[in-house]
């Protein structure tokens, strides 16, 4: 069992440009290694086993911009992600346990960019491998 | 007026010190997509520079790189700087609390069942905090600092022990850029130094250059950068400093500067 870190890094002014997150949004794990694959996409495909505990973090291309994970949808079966913060702090993660190992679960995450009121979804899909 | 532009350089820290080498485990991204960069978060990004000269063939103003270091395991720098030193602050004001509650409980009251029953509530698990502690050592293996905490990605303290029986929880200390040299630096091409900033980003000093725009080519630079392995030592943890190297690219244009909102030159903005 691990812990692996999936980090959504987020050109916040592109995203507010097009209106979009595709090729606004960079994904990675550290769990190259043992064989996620698409470092730097929006298509990163995370190697996990049953057991793994997931952690879904994020920063702004400029760290003077506001980005933040408002939603994680998947197939709970797999892994069910809940809103989290940091403690004393509004800064927010996103926290899952990998409760069986699926060839390829495809998921989507929401991100609230900017003074967007509009959240918005990534239109390409990241996954979870084993 | 020169433009910010950022280069963000992530590394995959546990796997770059179990390799050696920053090849394969670092990750390069900057705010140039638009302007012609190549290779976005890859290892091997060519930056996009424009702008040797005006729209009216003037000289252009240099522009400015700033490198910011990060761990992908890391805390998130969306976190304040002084974060992990705010908490262990209101952590120990927390004990200091439970504590002179207790004693008020033990002079108004002698009774040990009523004190008891009133503990869960107001008593604060220092634990972590006793056992946390780590030691940073410098390249010679003198002593910089044995206070430091350790913590995990969701921000609580680990003991040395959890810490040990899972690294890949553990936020490593941000990786630091120590120099800048090569190509770019020898041909004058970029002028790199490292600079003290008010801004809570990168605990107060960045590595930034000025880009002379008119040297136009491809120029390769060298990134020397520090990670810290941490490494049980007897009954502590000893953040080990690793300095490693890594090649990067610019590639400075003839493309003339131009306005991001407008398209065209900086010198008219968009008329609302």
């Amino acid at each position: 069992m691990k812990t692996i870190t999936i980090l959504s890094l987020v050109d916040v002014v592109g995203a507010l440009a097009d209106d979009s997150i595709t090729n606004n949004l960079y994904l990675f794990d550290n769990n190259k290694v043992n064989g996620s694959a698409d470092q730097g996409t929006g298509i990163l495909k995370t190697k996990v086993n049953s057991g793994d505990r997931l952690i879904w973090t994020l920063m702004s291309l400029e760290p003077e911009s506001y980005a933040a994970i408002s939603n994680i949808t998947m197939d709970t079966e797999v892994c069910d992600p809940e809103k989290k913060t940091y403690p004393d702090s509004d800064i927010i993660y996103w926290e899952g346990i990998v409760k069986k190992e699926a060839p390829s679960t495809f998921y989507k995450i929401t991100y609230e960019v900017g003074t967007q009121q509009q959240a918005i979804e990534t239109n390409e899909s990241p996954a979870l491998i084993s | 007026m020169a433009q910010e532009l950022t280069i963000i350089a992530l590394v995959d820290i546990q796997a770059a010190l179990d390799a050696g080498t920053l090849d394969g485990n670092i990750y390069l991204i900057d705010n140039l997509r638009t302007e012609g960069s190549e290779n976005e978060a890859t290892g091997n990004l060519i930056s996009a520079i424009n702008g040797s000269h005006w729209f009216d063939g003037s000289q252009a103003s240099e522009q400015l790189i700033n490198w910011l270091p990060y761990g992908i395991s890391s805390l998130p720098p969306t976190l304040p700087r002084f974060y992990l030193e705010n908490r262990i602050k209101k952590t120990e004001h927390a004990a200091l609390k439970s504590y002179q509650h207790l004693s008020t409980l033990l002079t108004q009251n002698s009774n040990a069942a009523t004190m008891l029953s009133a503990l869960p509530a107001e008593a604060v698990d220092i634990t972590p905090l006793n056992e946390a502690s780590s030691t940073v050592i410098s390249q010679s293996g003198t002593q910089v600092t044995n206070d430091m905490k350790l913590m995990n990605v969701k921000g609580h303290f680990v003991t040395q022990r959890d810490a040990a029986d899972d690294l890949s929880s553990l936020t490593y200390l941000t990786p630091q850029i120590y120099n800048i040299t090569g190509e770019a630096v020898d041909k004058g091409v970029i002028y790199p130094a490292q600079y003290g900033t008010p801004a809570p980003v990168k605990g107060g000093w960045y590595w930034c250059a000025g880009v002379n725009t008119y040297l136009v080519g491809t120029y390769s630079y060298t990134l020397h950068m520090t990670l810290f392995r941490p490494e049980t030592k007897g009954t502590g943890v000893v953040w080990v400093p690793v300095n490693l190297t890594y090649d990067a690219t610019i590639k400075v244009t003839s493309g003339a500067m131009k306005n991001g909102f407008t398209g065209a030159g900086l010198s008219t903005l968009p008329v609302v």
